[in-house]
C-alpha cells in the first residue's frame, strides 16, 4: 500500500499547506512585504515577532529534488563554475537563483531583502548564503552557534541570545517594524503543541509492525521547516497526522504489514528516492521505521524526548534549542541518541547513510557505526552512499545490494 | 628532497623538546589559533601542515568518507599510518579542536577519539561583530585556564606578551622574505619551515636574508622568462608536488596569498598597538577583529580578498611593468574555497586578470592532468 493512500488526509493537507506557503510567499513578496531567506536551523519562531515573508532555500532544494529537478538546476550552478562536489542543496538553489526561477516547480523563491544563515549544522551554509549576499547585494546575518559536545554551556547560551538581540535590532532597523515579543511567545506555544503531536506520531514506530515509516516523517516534516512553524496550522497538521496514523493502526493498516526487518536511518533523506526506496524496501518486508534526522526536531543534545520551550523566556528557550542538531559535533551525543532509538524502537539493523552532500552528518559516521556495532553486537549495521538531492550520485543497485546484505545479516543474527 | 630533510630536522627537534619535558599541542592550521599563548604556557604548537598522497588518503577511509577534504583525509592518514618521517606524531599530547570548517572539527575529534590524544576546544566565531568578539575573548580565557590547569600554575600576562613580541618580530622578518629575489619554491620552503619551527629559526632567517642581499647586490640582475603568478586559495602543504609542477611549467610564484604565506605573515602588530595594552588577550582580540581576509570569516572575506589581489596586481604592474596572473588552488572537497572559486575568477577576469582555478586532490594519478592544465595556463599568459 502506498503511503499517500494510507495517510490520505494528511497527505492532502500537506499538499494544501505547502502550496499555500509557496503561493502566499510569492503574493506577499509581490505586494512588497520584506523577504527573508533563512537557513533551516534559524528559529522561525523568533522571526514571528515581525511581519515577514520567510523562505528557506534548503527546503526549496529538497522539494526540487523530490520533483526530480535536482540535476537540471544543479547543472546551472555547475556551469557557472560551482563544483559538483559542493552540497547539492546549495547547487540546486543557486541554480534556481541564477536561472531566475526557471525549472523550479514554484518558479524559484521570491527575491530576498535579508539573509540569515547559521553555523551549527554546517560551515558551508554561511558561505553559500554569501553567494546570495554578493549576488543581491543585501545584508547577511550569521547566527554563530558554538560547539555542541555536551549540555549547552552558559557562555554559549548567552552568546546566542545576544545574537538574537542583534538580529532583532537589525530587522527593526531594516524594516521599520517594531518587534513584538508577544507574537514570539505565541509562536513558541504553538511549536510546543506541534512538537508534542509530532512526537506522538513518531512514537507509532514502537508498534510491531511499525505504524509509520521514516519516509512518512521525511515527507511530513516539511511544514515545520516553513513559516507554518509556530502557527496553529502546523499543530493541526501534526495532530491530523498522528490521529490518522493511529486510526490506520487500529484498522490494521501498516506501511509494511508483513514487517520482518525494522531499520534505523542515520542521515538526511534521499529526496529523489522516497517512493522507489520505500516501495522496494516494502517488497523485502523491510521498513525504515525511524530516522535520526526527523527525531531531532524539537529535542536537544541527542535526546529523544521533546524539549519544552518556555514561552516566558522566549529568547533563552530558542537559544537552548540550538543545541538540537544531531550533527556535526559530539560523537557521544549522537551515539547516545542512536542507542536509545535502537532500544526503544526494537531496531533490527542500522542504515548509516554516507551523504556526499552533507559532510557534517557523514564525517563521523564510521566511528558512530563502530561504536554501535561494539555496543550492540547483534544489531548489524551497513554504510550506504547517497546524495540527498543529486540523483546523479545515487546508485540504486549498489545501495540495495548492501541493504539486502544487511537483511541477510539480520536473518543470520536471529538464527544464532 | 628538501621536505624530507625538513621533516627529519623537525622530528629531531620535537624529540629533543620532549626529552626536556615539553608537551606538544597539535592543531589544523587556522588563523585565529593563539600560538603565542600555547608557546607562553611552555607547550610546542604543532601546526598540521602536511600534504597527502594516495596511501594516506586511502588509510583515512577507515575513519572518513571519501567525500572529505583531501587535506583532512591526509591528516587522519598520518595519524593512522605514522609513516617513518612522521613518527613525531606519536609525541603529540593534545589536539586543539577548533572550527575552521566542518572537516577541521570532525577530524580533530576523530584524532582525539581514535589515536589517544587528549582534546582541547577553542571555538572561533565566524563573524566579527561585538558579540563575536566578546565570545572569542571568553574562549581565549578558557583556553588559558585549561593550559594553566595542565601546567599547574598561572601563565603570567608578561610571559604571553613576551611571546607575542617574539612571534611579531619573527613575522616581520618573514615579511622581508616575501620581498627577496628568490624563487617561489625557496620562499615556500622558508614559510613552511617557519610555520613548523616558529621563532626558534629567527637567526637562520636573518642570516638567509643577509646572504641573499649580498648576492643580489653583487650580481647583475638577470631577466627571467618565467611567467609570474600569484598563488591564492588553499595553501601548499609540506611534501606537495604542486610547486614543482608550477615551476616545471615555467611559472614563478612571486606572492603566496595563502595561509602558509602572506596571510600568516601579515598578522603583524605595530608598536603602537603592542604598547596600547597590558592585557595580552586584547592583542589576540585585535588580531581577530582586523583579520578580514581569512576564509573563516563571513560575510565579505572574499570581497576583501579580491580587492586586495586587485590592488596588489596593479601595484606590481606599476613597479615592475608586468601583469600578474592568478592560480587559485582548491583542495578537493574544501567547501570554503570551492564556493569562492567561481566569483573570484569571474571578478578578476572582468578586470583583465587571468585566473586558473585548480581544484585537485593529492592523488599521484592526477599529476599528468594537473601538469597539462598548468602548462596550458602558462602558455596562455
Amino acid at each position: 500500500m502506498s503511503k499517500t493512500r494510507r495517510l490520505e488526509k494528511s497527505a492532502k493537507n500537506l499538499t494544501k499547506m505547502m502550496g499555500m506557503y509557496y503561493t502566499y510567499n510569492k503574493i506577499q513578496a509581490k505586494k512588497g512585504k520584506y523577504v527573508v531567506w533563512i537557513a533551516i536551523v534559524v528559529p522561525i519562531e523568533l522571526l514571528k515577532g515581525f511581519d515577514l515573508v520567510i523562505a528557506v532555500p534548503e527546503n526549496h532544494s529538497a522539494m526540487c529534488a523530490a520533483k526530480k529537478l535536482g540535476p537540471t538546476l544543479a547543472e546551472v550552478a555547475e556551469s557557472k563554475g560551482y563544483s559538483m562536489d559542493l552540497c547539492s542543496y546549495a547547487r540546486i538553489d543557486m541554480g534556481s537563483m541564477f536561472g531566475k526561477g526557471k525549472n523550479s516547480p514554484i518558479g524559484g523563491l521570491p527575491k530576498p531583502d535579508l539573509l540569515i544563515s547559521n553555523t551549527n549544522n554546517c560551515s558551508l551554509l554561511s558561505k553559500w548564503f554569501d553567494v546570495y549576499h554578493r549576488e543581491y547585494d543585501i545584508p547577511h546575518f550569521i547566527l554563530d552557534v558554538p560547539f555542541c559536545y555536551e549540555r549547552q554551556k552558559e557562555k554559549d547560551l548567552h552568546y546566542i541570545v545576544n545574537q538574537y538581540k542583534d538580529l532583532i535590532y537589525l530587522i527593526e532597523d531594516l524594516t521599520d517594524q517594531k518587534f513584538d515579543i508577544e507574537k514570539v511567545k505565541e509562536a513558541i506555544h504553538q511549536t510546543n503543541k506541534a512538537i508534542s503531536q509530532w512526537k506522538r506520531f513518531l512514537s507509532s514506530a514502537a508498534h510491531h509492525p511499525s505504524g509509520i515509516s521514516a519516509f512518512d516523517s521525511f515527507v511530513h516534516m516539511a511544514p515545520y521547516l516553513s513559516s507554518h512553524r509556530g502557527t496553529p496550522l502546523i499543530v493541526n497538521h501534526f495532530k491530523l497526522l498522528a490521529d490518522e496514523t493511529e486510526k490506520r493502526m487500529e484498522e490494521g493498516k501498516f506501511p509494511v504489514p508483513e514487517e520482518k526487518y525494522r531499520l534505523l536511518w542515520d542521515n538526511i533523506a534521499p529526496w529523489h528516492q522516497l517512493r522507489p526506496m520505500s516501495k522496494k524496501l516494502a517488497q523485502l518486508n523491510a521498513n525504515i521505521i525511524y530516522a535520526t534526522y526527523t527525531s531531532c526536531m524539537g529535542t536537544i543534545e541527542g535526546k529523544l524526548a521533546q524539549f519544552p520551550l518556555d514561552p516566558s523566556k522566549p529568547l533563552f528557550s530558542l537559544a537552548r534549542i540550538q543545541n538540537a542538531t544531531v550533527c556535526p559535533y559530539g560523537l557521544e551525543l549522537r551515539f547516545n541518541a542512536i542507542s536509545k532509538m535502537i532500544r526503544r524502537y526494537d531496531i533490527d539493523g542500522v542504515v548509516f547513510t554516507s551523504n556526499f552532500s552533507c559532510k557534517p552528518y557523514s564525517l563521523m559516521q564510521l566511528d558512530l557505526m563502530r561504536k554501535t556495532k561494539k555496543k550492540f553486537p547483534s544489531i548489524p549495521c551497513v554504510m550506504i552512499n547517497v546524495d540527498h538531492a543529486d540523483v546523479r550520485k545515487y546508485n540504486e543497485e549498489q545501495v540495495f545490494l548492501k541493504i539486502e546484505a544487511l537483511l541477510e545479516q539480520i536473518d543470520n543474527s536471529r538464527q544464532k | 628532497m628538501k621536505s624530507l630533510e625538513l621533516l627529519s630536522e623537525y622530528s629531531n627537534y620535537l624529540e629533543e623538546q620532549k626529552l626536556e619535558g615539553k608537551k606538544i599541542i597539535a592543531f589544523m592550521s587556522h588563523d585565529s589559533i593563539p600560538e603565542e599563548l600555547i608557546d607562553a604556557a611552555g607547550f610546542i604548537p604543532l601546526r598540521l601542515i602536511f600534504a597527502g598522497n594516495d596511501d594516506l588518503m586511502n588509510a583515512s577511509h577507515d575513519y572518513l568518507p571519501p567525500s572529505t577534504c583531501s587535506f583532512a583525509q591526509s591528516c587522519i592518514g598520518y595519524f593512522a599510518r605514522k609513516p617513518n618521517l612522521y613518527k613525531f606524531l606519536e609525541l603529540v599530547d593534545y589536539i586543539l579542536l577548533s572550527n575552521h570548517c566542518v572537516s577541521d572539527i570532525c577530524v580533530s575529534e576523530i584524532i582525539s577519539d581514535n589515536f589517544n590524544v587528549e582534546r582541547l576546544n577553542l571555538y572561533v566565531p565566524y563573524t566579527r561583530n561585538e558579540s563575536a568578539i566578546k565570545y572569542y575573548k571568553i574562549e581565549l580565557e578558557n583556553l588559558r585556564k585549561e593550559l594553566e590547569n595542565i601546567i599547574g600554575h598561572e601563565i603570567p600576562d608578561q610571559k604571553i606578551k613576551e611571546s607575542i613580541d617574539k612571534y611579531n618580530l619573527f613575522k616581520k622578518k618573514l615579511a622581508e622574505i616575501e620581498k627577496l629575489e628568490i624563487s617561489g619554491s625557496q620562499k615556500l620552503e622558508i614559510f613552511q619551515k617557519a610555520i613548523l619551527f616558529g621563532p626558534k629559526i629567527l637567526n637562520e632567517i636573518e642570516k638567509l636574508i643577509q646572504k641573499n642581499r649580498e648576492i643580489t647586490s653583487n650580481d647583475s640582475q638577470t631577466e627571467s622568462n618565467n611567467k609570474k603568478v600569484i598563488f591564492t586559495g588553499c595553501s601548499i602543504f609540506l611534501g606537495d608536488y604542486l610547486m614543482d609542477l608550477i615551476e616545471e611549467s615555467g611559472g614563478e610564484i612571486v606572492f603566496f596569498n595563502t595561509w602558509i604565506g602572506h596571510n600568516y605573515i601579515s598578522q603583524i602588530y605595530s608598536d603602537k598597538i603592542l604598547n596600547s595594552t597590558d592585557d595580552p588577550i586584547d592583542l589576540f582580540l585585535y588580531r581577530f577583529k582586523t583579520n578580514i581576509y581569512g576564509d573563516h570569516s563571513v560575510p565579505d572575506s572574499l570581497d576583501n580578498e579580491i580587492s586586495y589581489l586587485e590592488t596588489f596586481i596593479n601595484e606590481y604592474q606599476k613597479e615592475n611593468g608586468e601583469k600578474l596572473a592568478v592560480i587559485n588552488h582548491v583542495i578537493k572537497f574544501c567547501d570554503h574555497f570551492s564556493l569562492f572559486q567561481s566569483t573570484l575568477k569571474e571578478r578578476l577576469q572582468n578586470k583583465g586578470i587571468q585566473v586558473l582555478n585548480l581544484e585537485r586532490d593529492y592523488s599521484r594519478a592526477n599529476r599528468g592532468q594537473l601538469s597539462t592544465r598548468i602548462e596550458a595556463f602558462m602558455e596562455m599568459i
